[in-house]
């Protein structure tokens, strides 16, 4: 299953970009459908080059579509 | 229920279709005349390879099949794109499909050295088979659903 720690905004974003469908998004960016599905729900976490193309298809950084959070993985780790 | 799940639960009921096929040929001649050590194995050894080769061919078919009812019951094109996710999902489905494959050939070794019949190792591989296809096609449907 997709890390829990990265989150991103692509529903938004879509919503955004004049209601841009998954599929219209998938085209762009060479990917299936259910990929972008797995991708919105945090079930898969793409490849740092989809990542770049996802953000890219938007026209933002990849920062603004994907963000990190450190924190739970601290609490995670072993000490 | 996206494509590939489904094409998975295809997969999934043919190899397990093909397997009841399978054991039921293996079972068939026990019920003819006396066993001859040298004829079982090539029986055993003839049974498998069909096995094999049904497994490759059957599956080809089920595609073009699929696909093609698919198409037509939904109205939706085919998802020919197999990308990096598609690529992940086989990576971890071979794994899986690997080591139940190794389980099973250690397993039928073993009962060579323990001095078996030499048909139980043949139907130890016949499951090893039966396994690598149906728990690799189980997995996929697993990660497609829970995610990678």
């Amino acid at each position: 299953m997709g890390s829990p720690h990265i989150q991103n905004v692509i529903r938004r974003l879509r919503f955004e970009a004049e209601e841009m469908t998954q599929a219209e998004l998938a085209e762009k960016v060479g990917v299936s459908r259910q990929t972008i599905i797995m991708i919105e729900n945090g079930k898969y976490n793409p490849s740092l080059e989809l990542s770049f193309r996802i953000a890219s298809a938007f026209g933002v950084r990849i920062d603004e579509v994907f963000s990190y959070d450190p924190r739970e993985m601290k609490e995670k780790r072993p000490q | 229920m996206q494509y590939q799940e489904k094409r998975g639960l295809v997969f999934l009921l043919t190899n397990i279709l093909v397997c009841i096929a399978f054991v039921s040929l293996c079972f068939l001649p026990a019920h003819g005349s006396e066993p001859q050590p040298s004829k079982e194995r090539v029986v055993m050894a003839t049974l498998l390879l069909v096995l094999l080769g049904s497994q490759i061919s059957v599956r080809l078919i089920v595609i073009i099949v699929f696909a093609i009812i698919h198409k037509r019951a939904t109205d939706e094109d085919t998802v020919d794109v197999d990308d990096e996710m598609d690529d992940m999902v086989d990576l971890k489905a071979s794994h899986t499909s690997f080591t139940a494959f190794m389980i099973c050939l250690v397993l039928s070794l073993v009962t060579q050295a323990i001095g078996m019949p030499l048909q139980v190792f043949f139907l130890g591989l016949g499951v090893a088979m039966m396994a690598y296809g149906i728990l690799g096609d189980a997995r996929k449907i697993v990660l497609y659903r829970r995610g990678v």
